[in-house]
């Protein structure tokens, strides 16, 4: 079973190889058959490696450790449902999940791009399968899941004991899966370019689509990772700003930049440049992530072990980047806009702003994250940047962003007139300021939460009235209100779903901010029998019982706990020791309230029958987790094509090939 | 118009009530702050900023570690004894070196560190006004270019026979 994956692996390689080469001379000679045959031979790599995969995880499930990556990711003890998340828990078996992921995705891409841009697709097809085939020379030359050991173990290592959580199931494949979901604009981008169309604004359509099924997956992963760390790591926070973290927020601010900048170059043939520098760069970034988890630099909670294989993706990284821009330079002239901007105060200008703090927020992430190389190499100064630096820098400016995001939608493209920025913007300002009266007379004093809260009802405030004026008006043509609203946003979904994003958005502001300013923590000592008081909680500590197994020492203790006056009942937190891995790891209970999350972990159980526990109390934090669906939701809405009826099939006429009927020149 | 302005006092009443639960909410969580003593608070502050050796990135007070809560311990008697935030850190640098804190100093190459932000947000605020410059040069040539070429441009006959002809044929298949 494993030689047949290995076979597929090495057919895949072929074929990756095959429409490489035949995809870009499809595009050059504009041979249909060609570009075809391309086609056919990517689409045929995704079922093979599905078969090297199905292989690797019966090799899993069949507990066969002549496999190294088996014998160093699994053990007998290990329940085999978990062989999906020991598939791509280690480098080799990632590298197979990455490819496999992508091969499925990039075909369905190409199959849609055929038909919406014939001219491009070869071009496009060309890159994503320089990409694929990059992964699979990696998989079959270095880091092979399927290779045989000569000696045969009679039990696997077993995997870290921190992955065993349902959360595992979910955040690695997403988050893996949104930083090559990258490569789909990209290519597309760069398809359009070398096929000398990027300058008509023809695959805007495409790139709007890809880009945001990208920004979805990153989104989604970095959503799943916080709350995976907030649940499973016992620490009680959600976001550390450790490199790898941040290696994964870069790529998704830049494409945050690009769904928004490719609507203006949808609109009014405006920054033609500007995308194509930012999808590059944001590709590069997403390999950037992938260079810093394979054994980067900088040590991370997040990395892979460590090895040489990083180094080849910072070269790849360094390789694409530049020969795309060596293909901008020479298409340079393809890719003027087509208008300029009419007036400083208009909603292009404040998407030129939104897109230039993105990046900003992108640099200082990036420059907080490899700083301590350079220091290191330059002066043999170490040092660590962590969360003072980045909350200290990158808080104002997002919170800038989100100012911008209130304002933005509602300022008219072009120019906006006093009047119309008077009507827009009246309602908002009122609110502002009623805002900031209420948050001081309730006795917020922290003048970055007075902030916050302002600027986040601004935004708040906006989209309400959107919503309102726009079900409004259809009310007064007939509608009932329910019948309105739905059909307001069904008749003009991108615009209205991204204002359900936005709201997403704020929720996420607001959470962040109130479990950021306002979380409280003890630590507090107690024996079985005490109680304790923290707030309006009252906690029992009632008893700890402890339970072997095979692989691991499990300590849970037993609360009972009261909201007040109101017996809100057990809660079991416990630490579970692994001797194999020296690793101790923490579960907290916590108990979730719309208003705030009661959160207590054990940190230390000693002999003498006392304990050490933490105890916190996070103000909003399922606000932030309840913004995930809501996020889903907006981006499915503005996703969704429009019906059937609406669009009518466009066939090009049925006569002799005259490309240029009007005699126009170019 | 009257209409309107109700409409408008209705709404930012609306949203003024919604702001107004959550921010009872938030004098709730105001009085939260009395719930811990100051003193642990102070020690929870320099937790963070304290990075436990032996966990990649993560600070004492994140880490599950035996060494983290060892150096948590003797933060606490450091807070006790009555020591400033600073005397601690560098209690703790000079065991374990300047990498022991989260956050850089500004001495040395460090200062790099911090000032280059506010560079960077200059930078960006310049390149944003020298674009909207550009852009907004491109936009008054253009619009004058246009209105010159379009007012003297008549089509011939014959092109308008060819512009017809394509345009018959598409729309008959």
């Amino acid at each position: 079973m494993v030689e047949l994956g290995q076979i597929a692996l090495i057919l895949s390689f072929m074929m990756a190889t095959y429409s490489t080469v035949v995809g870009f001379a499809g595009g050059m000679l504009n041979g249909r058959d060609l570009a075809a045959s391309a086609r056919w031979g990517f689409y045929s790599i995704c079922p093979l490696l599905i078969l090297a995969t199905a292989s690797l995880i019966y090799a899993f499930v069949t507990n066969d450790f002549s496999v190294k990556y088996v014998a160093e990711n699994s053990n007998i003890a290990m329940p085999k449902v978990y062989a999906w998340v020991a598939f791509y828990s280690g480098n080799a078996g990632s590298l197979l999940y990455i490819a496999v992921a992508f091969s499925l995705m990039a075909g369905i891409a190409i199959r849609v791009l055929n038909s919406k841009l014939p001219y491009t697709s070869p071009y496009a097809l060309g890159v994503m399968s320089m990409v694929l085939l990059f992964f699979l020379a990696v998989i079959l030359f270095l880091a092979n899941p399927l290779e045989r050991h000569q000696i045969v173990l009679e039990d696997g290592q077993g995997m870290n004991p921190l992955l065993i959580h349902f959360g595992m199931f979910i955040h690695p494949p997403f988050q893996m899966l949104g930083l090559i979901s990258v490569a789909l604009p990209f290519s597309i981008a760069i398809g359009a370019l070398l096929a000398g169309r990027g300058g008509r604004d023809e695959w805007v359509d495409q790139g709007r689509l890809w880009g945001m099924v990208s920004w979805l997956l990153l989104t989604t992963g970095l959503l799943l990772g916080a709350w995976w760390a907030y649940t499973i790591l016992g620490w009680g926070g959600y976001w550390a700003w450790d490199p790898v973290e941040n290696s994964a927020l870069m790529p998704w601010l830049a494409m945050t930049a690009f769904v928004h900048s490719i609507m203006v170059q949808k609109r009014r043939g405006m920054f033609r440049m500007w995308n194509m520098v930012l999808i590059i760069v944001a590709f590069a970034m997403a390999q950037m992530g992938m260079f810093i988890n394979r054994g980067g630099p900088v040590p991370s909670v997040h990395s892979f072990a460590e090895s040489t294989m990083g180094w080849i993706f910072l070269a790849v990284m360094a390789i694409t980047l530049f020969i795309s821009l060596v293909i901008f330079t020479f298409r340079f002239d393809t890719l003027k806009s087509r208008s300029g901007l009419d007036s400083i105060i208009s909603r292009e200008s404040a998407f030129l702003a939104q897109n230039v703090l993105f990046l900003l927020i992108a640099f200082i992430t990036l420059w907080g994250t490899i700083f301590p190389i350079f220091s290191e190499a330059i002066d043999d100064t170490t040092m660590t940047i962590g969360q003072p630096f980045f909350n200290k820098v990158n808080g104002p400016l997002m919170l800038l962003l989100v100012f911008l995001m209130g304002i933005g939608p509602v300022l008219p493209w072009r120019k906006a007139g006093w009047g119309s920025i008077n009507r827009m913007l009246r309602l908002p300002l009122i609110v502002f300021f009623l805002v900031l009266l209420l948050s001081l007379i309730s006795g917020i004093r922290e003048y970055w939460v007075l902030l916050a809260f302002a600027i986040c009802s601004v935004s708040l405030t906006t989209v309400f009235q959107e919503l309102i004026r726009g079900s409004r008006s259809r009310h007064s043509r007939g509608e009932s209100w329910g019948i309105a609203f739905f059909s307001l946003i069904g008749a003009n979904r991108p615009r209205y779903g991204g204002y359900v994003v936005h709201l997403s958005i704020i929720m996420l502001a607001i959470g962040i901010t109130a479990s950021s300013f306002y979380d409280v923590q003890k630590d507090v000592v107690m024996k079985p029998g005490d109680s304790e008081v923290l707030g309006k909680y009252t906690f029992k500590y009632l008893e700890v019982s402890e339970k072997a197994y095979p692989d691991r020492v499990e300590e849970t203790a037993k609360f009972e706990v009261w909201m007040g006056d109101k017996n809100i009942g057990y809660m079991h937190p416990y630490r579970a020791f692994y001797p194999e891995f020296q690793i101790a790891a923490t579960r907290g209970a916590i108990h979730s309230t719309i208003l705030e999350d009661f959160y207590l972990v054990p940190s230390e159980f000693k002999e003498d029958g006392q304990a050490v526990f933490r105890v916190l109390i996070n103000p909003l934090v399922s606000w932030m987790w309840a913004a995930g669906p809501v996020l889903i939701l907006g981006t499915l809405i503005s996703l969704s094509p429009k019906n059937r009826t609406q669009r009518k099939r466009l066939r090009l006429p049925n006569v002799s090939v005259d490309q240029n009927p009007l005699g126009i020149s170019e | 118009m009257k209409n309107v302005s109700y409409q408008n006092i209705r709404l930012s009443l609306i949203n003024s009530l919604l702001m107004l639960g959550l921010f009872f909410n938030t004098s709730c969580m105001a009085a939260n702050s009395d719930f811990v003593s100051q003193e642990e608070d102070r020690i929870n502050q320099i937790n963070s900023v304290i990075m436990c050796p032996v966990c990649p990135g993560e600070s004492i007070d994140q880490s599950q570690n035996e060494i983290a809560s060892n150096m948590r311990s003797i933060v606490t008697d450091l807070v006790r004894q009555g020591k400033t935030e600073k005397e601690i850190k560098d209690y703790f640098v000079g065991r374990y070196g300047p990498v022991i804190l989260l956050e850089p100093s500004t001495d040395g190459i460090s200062i790099f560190v911090w000032i280059v932000p506010p560079i960077a947000l200059s930078f960006a605020m310049i390149a944003v006004a020298l674009a909207v410059v550009v852009m907004r040069k491109r936009q008054k040539h253009t619009s004058l270019n246009m209105s010159h070429d379009v007012a003297g441009e008549i089509i011939s006959d014959e092109e308008k026979e060819k512009y017809f002809a394509v345009i018959n044929r598409i729309s008959n298949e």
